[in-house]
């Protein structure tokens, strides 16, 4: 008989100790399966949302120690977090994975055609209560990576209270190499406008405690004023400054609701 | 080539290669303890009945071989791959307790490569898998509260083109 199929165990899979559980989970990284593993049962809910291998599974190394958030991952442009908002306020947060239909994960397109593919071939979840999102961005491994070192790239800044704050200058491996977030703004009617927002996101919290769903927030009370209909649609990940390879840059697409209606089907 | 035996948890004794033995980390440093000298008596394996034994038995032979794996694993999950080749995946086409079984002996014996194409195979049947395919699959409770259940069922609805 076939491992694969249905059947009543005598040897359950909770037979196997906690270790050998977490073992195989973690053949599974990406968000989809952690995900679905974690909306499983408690104990594999537990598992995923809690163990430190988890946690440290969804960082993805950027650059020299930096890892990220994996829901804000740009592995060849193949996903991003989607935040629909009425306002400057988030009503819902969807993960799109594009080029790919569910069940159909090994067979994911090459780099050149999965390029060619839009956004309304992606599988849509919508991860609004997903409590992934409230973890941090960056990795808390990385002591010296702050919300302010991202924030100071380009020099001081005004605080929350509008106090003008000084960067940090922190001894981290990178020497005088600034951490930059820089936003590329893209309407649906083609207009393009680079913004280095890097000084202009306030932060929201202290830099360990800065989460992706903060971070999202953020992006849309930066982006909501210029932009003349309220309700829009942001589409941001995270990717490495190709050009320079010492940047971390901070991809940000605007769609308006007419666009993305197709990725709610 | 020496022969050395094992001895099953239900009593029965195999007579297997050393060389194929040693792919059990476990059995190698036993054998280096005792001097290698193991000819007239057998190792007891006392988590490990005869027929879990006998597939570990055939995978070490098929793979007597290989390269052994590298010390250092690399701790980045991002990484790991699920890929399994064609003779292990046939080799593990078992029923769900002889591969457990297989995963605890490996875990037990020390057989790194082993518990990995073991652990693939299961992750294999969870990939891709939406949760209530997961719980069929391996016949798990779904124990979350109706409020729980009601939000992860908000939580989780796909669209897909």
């Amino acid at each position: 008989m076939s491992a694969s199929a249905s059947e009543q165990p005598s040897f359950p899979i909770f037979a196997l100790p906690n270790e050998l559980q977490a073992k195989i989970l973690s053949f599974l990284p990406d968000a989809e399966d952690q995900i679905n593993i974690s909306r499983t049962c408690k104990t594999w809910h537990n598992l995923v949302m809690y163990s430190n291998s988890f946690v440290k599974s969804r960082y993805l190394p950027l650059y020299s120690g930096i890892s990220h958030h994996f829901l804000l991952e740009n592995q060849i442009q193949r996903s991003a977090l989607l935040a629909f908002a009425q306002g400057p306020k988030i009503e819902k947060i969807n993960y799109v994975f594009r080029g790919c239909s569910k069940g159909d994960r090994n067979d994911l397109p090459e780099y050149q055609e999965r390029e060619s593919y839009p956004w309304r071939a992606a599988l849509i979840k919508d991860i609004t209560s997903c409590p992934f999102l409230d973890e941090s961005v960056f990795s808390t491994k990385v002591s010296w990576i702050t919300w302010e070192d991202v924030c100071n790239a380009d020099g001081s800044f005004k605080g929350m209270a509008g106090e003008v704050i000084k960067p940090k200058i922190n001894p981290h491996p990178w020497g005088d190499r600034r951490v930059k977030i820089i936003a590329s703004l893209q309407t649906s009617v083609g207009d393009r406008y680079s913004s280095t927002i890097s000084s202009r996101l306030v932060p929201v919290a202290d830099a360990k405690t800065v989460t992706v769903r903060e971070l999202a927030e953020a992006i849309v009370k930066l982006f909501n004023g210029g932009i003349p209909t309220a309700s829009a649609c942001y589409i941001f990940w995270v990717s490495l400054n190709t050009w320079t390879d010492k940047e971390i840059w901070m991809d940000v697409k605007l769609l308006e609701y007419p666009l993305v209606t197709f990725v709610q089907l | 080539m020496s022969t050395i035996k094992l001895l099953s948890s239900d009593n029965a004794e195999l007579a297997v290669d050393k060389e194929v033995a040693e792919r059990s980390i476990l059995i190698k440093n036993m054998l280096e303890d005792v001097g290698g000298d193991m000819s007239d008596q057998a190792i007891p394996i006392p988590n490990v009945n005869e027929a879990v034994l006998r597939k570990v038995i055939e995978w070490c032979e098929h793979h007597k071989s290989d390269p052994p794996p590298p010390a250092d694993e690399d701790s980045d999950s991002r990484k790991k791959s699920t890929d399994i080749e064609e003779w292990d995946q046939k080799f593990m086409q078992v029923d769900q307790e002889m591969l457990f079984e297989i995963i605890l002996a490996a875990n037990y014996l020390d057989i790194k490569p082993l518990l990995d194409v073991g652990c693939k195979t299961v992750a294999n049947m969870i990939k891709g898998k939406s949760p209530e395919e997961i719980r069929k699959t391996f016949n798990i409770q779904n124990d979350f509260t109706p409020e729980e259940e009601d939000q992860i069922r908000r939580e989780n609805e796909w669209a897909e083109e």
